[in-house]
């Protein structure tokens, strides 16, 4: 399917990010047991634990004024 | 005491909220960490999921469908959905690990829970009447778990007319109602420190 609709060609940057990463391919899952997840959903939640834990460990910018 | 009803809800409400609480030109220098800039994310989120959704309720349900533009705005609102959902999931856990119920902030605790379980509903349903084989997918899998909680009779996922009217008027005015008590209560009781 084209990214902008109504059957048009996909523009330069849409093919090239398209080809990176294929949202209309099949899905992936990891299952073990009664363990079972996408491969996507894994993925957000990884990105979610990381930007958490960046949050607490990243100094926050301030004012030279305030040091 | 005021004779009139309007005249106490005024006194009342300015003495819970006068006005250099409810919008503050200085805030506790805990608050400068990276960890407490996820809840003003979500809400900018929120901002660009109801502007987006605006929009598309403007043109109509079917109009990303032929067009590129309706396409952008589609994307628009659910790319800003995911953020959405992303930021108020870590804005949970760094409440979580600071305990942020203390300090008579319950009921702070409580609304923002709240806005996490209405929005997963106001999501569910956009994903519903997305008017393709994904939404159908999705409304006829659902459709055998709401009926085995009984829900089913109440909120049928395949009336599409009904999951519209619940995305575009009920969920979002529910959730834009208790987002604002949130944000309210934040400034009565003040940010929460760190434990």
């Amino acid at each position: 399917m084209a990214a902008g609709g109504g059957g048009r060609t996909m523009p330069g940057m849409t093919a090239l990010l398209a080809a990176l990463i294929d949202l209309d391919g099949r899905q992936r899952y990891l299952h073990s047991g009664w363990f079972l997840i996408s491969v996507a959903n894994l993925v957000v939640v990884c990105l979610m634990i990381g930007v958490f834990v960046l949050a607490i460990l990243l100094p926050f910018p301030r004012d030279r004024g305030d040091e | 005491m005021k004779p009139t009803w309007t005249g106490r809800v005024r006194e009342a409400a300015v003495a819970a909220l006068p006005p250099e609480r409810l919008l503050p030109d200085t805030q506790p220098i805990y608050v400068s960490s990276w960890i407490y800039v996820f809840g003003v994310l979500t809400l900018a989120s929120l901002a660009v999921v109801l502007f987006s959704g605006a929009v598309l309720a403007l043109a109509g349900p079917a109009w990303w469908h032929g067009s590129s533009v309706g396409h952008f705005f589609n994307s628009m609102h659910l790319w800003s959905t995911e953020l959405f959902f992303f930021f108020m999931v870590v804005h949970l856990w760094g409440k979580f690990f600071m305990a942020a119920w203390r300090g008579r902030r319950a009921l702070t605790w409580v609304t923002g829970a709240i806005c996490f379980l209405l929005s997963i509903p106001t999501a569910f349903t956009g994903y519903l009447i997305q008017q393709n084989l994904d939404s159908q997918w999705i409304g006829v899998q659902a459709k055998d778990g709401l009926n085995a909680s009984g829900v089913g009779a109440f909120f049928n996922v395949l009336n599409y007319g009904q999951m519209l009217t619940w995305h575009v008027v009920l969920l979002p005015v529910a959730v834009v109602l208790i987002v604002a008590g949130h944000v309210l209560l934040v400034r009565r009781r003040g940010v929460v420190p760190p434990p």
